[in-house]
C-alpha cells in the first residue's frame, strides 16, 4: 500500500488548505505541499516532485481553471493528475474543467469518502484493499 | 443671425472650431449634453449664458449631494462597510484556525488511547478473573469508541469549510464595495460644493451615536468603533460591582 505520493494542495484560503491537509493525513497521505496561488503552484510543479495536484477554482490572480490549462500545456508535467476541489458547481463550469483536462471534480462542501475515492481512482496502488475498482463515483 | 446651435452629447473633446462651438461646449472643452440654443453672435453673450448654465449645474449637484447624503456615504458609511466586511473575514479566519488547532491537538490523543488500548487488550488469557474480563471488554470498546471520536473530529474539521465558502462570498461583496467607495469619492471631488473636508474631519453626531449605543452596535470593529471597550469578563464584573451589583 503506497501512500507516499506527493500531493500539492492549492487554495487561497489557509483554513481550507489546513482542512484538506488534515483529511489527507487521516487517509494516510502524509506528503502534502501547499500553495496559496497558481503562480506559486506552477513553480513548485516545475521542481518535478509533485504526483497529484488538488486545486481550488475561485482564486484571485490565476483561477484554478487557468492553472489547470497551464499544467496541461507544459511539456514537463502536462500529464499530471489534477483534481478540482471547488465550490463552483455550475454545469458549464464542470464541462469547462473536463474539457481542460481535469481528472476529477470535487464539489465543496466535500466528504472524506469522496476525496478518498477520487484519489484512489487515480492511484490504485494507494488504496487499502486489492486495487481493482477504477470506476469514479 | 446664425441659427441656434444644438449639439447632442458626444462625451468627447470638441472637434469643431472655437468660434462656433463655444456655445455648445463646456469650459474644459468637452461636449456637454444638449444645450438650449443661445441667441446672438456677440462674444459677451455666450459667456453670460454659460455662467448661468454652470451655476444651475452646480446647484443641482449640490442639492443631489445633500439630499443623498453623499458626503456621509462616501466618507463614512461605505468605507465602514468595507472595514466591517474585512473584519468579518478576519474573525472567521481566526475562529476556524482556532478550531483546527484544537482538532489537531485532539487527534494524537485519540490515537494514543486507541493504540494503548489495543496493546493491553492483546494480553488476555483464558481463566482470567471476572474483573479482568470486564477490563478486557472495556479495552475493546475503547478502540471502537476512539474510532468514532476520530470520525467526529474529522467532521468538525470539514465543518470549518464554512470559512472558505463564506469568505469567497464576502470577498465578492468586498470587491463591489471597494468600487462603490472609489466611485463615490470621485463623485464628491467632481461636485463643486463647499471645500472638501479631509477624511479625518468627520463630524460627530453625538445624539445618533448615543442612540446607537442604546440600541446595540454589535461587536466592536477596530478602526471604526470609537469609545472604550472593556478588556474582558473580569472588567465587566468589576464595573458591575462598582454599582453595587
Amino acid at each position: 500500500m503506497n501512500r507516499n505520493i506527493n500531493i500539492l494542495v492549492v487554495d487561497d484560503f489557509s483554513t481550507m488548505r489546513r482542512i484538506i491537509r488534515n483529511i489527507l493525513r487521516e487517509l494516510g497521505y502524509h506528503n502534502i505541499l501547499e500553495a496559496a496561488d497558481g503562480a506559486t503552484a506552477l513553480s513548485m510543479l516545475s521542481t518535478g516532485t509533485v504526483d497529484l495536484l488538488v486545486t481550488d477554482w475561485n482564486m484571485p490572480g490565476m483561477p484554478g481553471l487557468e492553472l489547470l490549462k497551464r499544467v496541461r500545456e507544459s511539456s514537463d508535467y502536462g500529464s499530471m493528475p489534477v483534481l478540482m476541489l471547488t465550490a463552483e458547481a455550475k454545469r458549464e463550469q464542470i464541462v469547462e474543467a473536463a474539457r481542460a483536462g481535469a481528472n476529477g471534480y470535487i464539489i465543496k462542501p466535500f466528504t472524506t469518502a469522496t476525496l478518498k475515492s477520487k484519489i484512489e481512482a487515480l492511484f490504485p496502488d494507494s488504496s487499502e484493499g486489492p486495487s481493482a475498482a477504477v470506476g469514479v463515483s | 443671425m446664425t441659427p441656434p446651435v444644438e449639439r447632442p452629447g458626444s462625451g468627447g473633446p470638441c472637434a469643431g472650431d472655437s468660434r462656433r462651438d463655444v456655445r455648445g461646449c463646456a469650459p474644459d472643452g468637452s461636449c456637454a449634453a444638449v444645450l438650449p440654443p443661445l441667441a446672438g453672435p456677440s462674444v459677451a453673450e455666450p459667456r453670460v449664458g454659460l455662467r448661468e448654465i454652470t451655476d444651475d449645474l452646480a446647484g443641482a449637484l449640490s442639492r443631489f449631494r445633500s439630499e443623498t447624503r453623499l458626503d456621509e456615504l462616501a466618507r463614512e458609511n461605505v468605507p465602514d462597510a468595507r472595514l466591517r466586511l474585512e473584519h468579518v473575514l478576519q474573525l472567521t479566519d481566526a475562529a476556524a484556525h482556532r478550531t483546527l488547532d484544537l482538532v489537531e491537538q485532539a487527534y494524537p490523543i485519540a490515537e494514543r488511547i486507541a493504540r494503548r488500548a489495543t496493546e493491553l487488550a492483546g494480553r488476555h488469557r483464558p481463566g482470567m478473573a471476572a474483573a479482568d474480563v470486564e477490563v478486557e471488554a472495556f479495552l475493546e470498546e475503547i478502540s471502537t469508541d476512539v474510532d468514532r471520536v476520530r470520525a467526529q473530529l474529522s467532521e468538525v474539521l470539514l465543518a470549518q469549510g464554512y470559512q472558505d465558502l463564506t469568505g469567497q462570498i464576502i470577498r465578492g461583496i468586498l470587491g463591489l464595495v471597494t468600487v462603490v467607495e472609489s466611485t463615490l469619492k470621485r463623485l464628491i471631488v467632481l461636485s463643486p460644493v463647499e471645500a472638501n473636508q479631509g477624511l479625518d474631519g468627520r463630524p460627530v453626531d453625538l445624539e445618533a451615536r448615543h442612540a446607537a449605543m442604546l440600541a446595540g452596535c454589535g461587536p466592536d470593529v477596530p478602526q471604526i468603533d470609537a469609545g472604550p471597550v472593556v478588556g474582558g469578563q473580569g472588567d465587566a464584573d468589576a464595573l458591575l460591582r462598582e454599582f453595587g451589583r
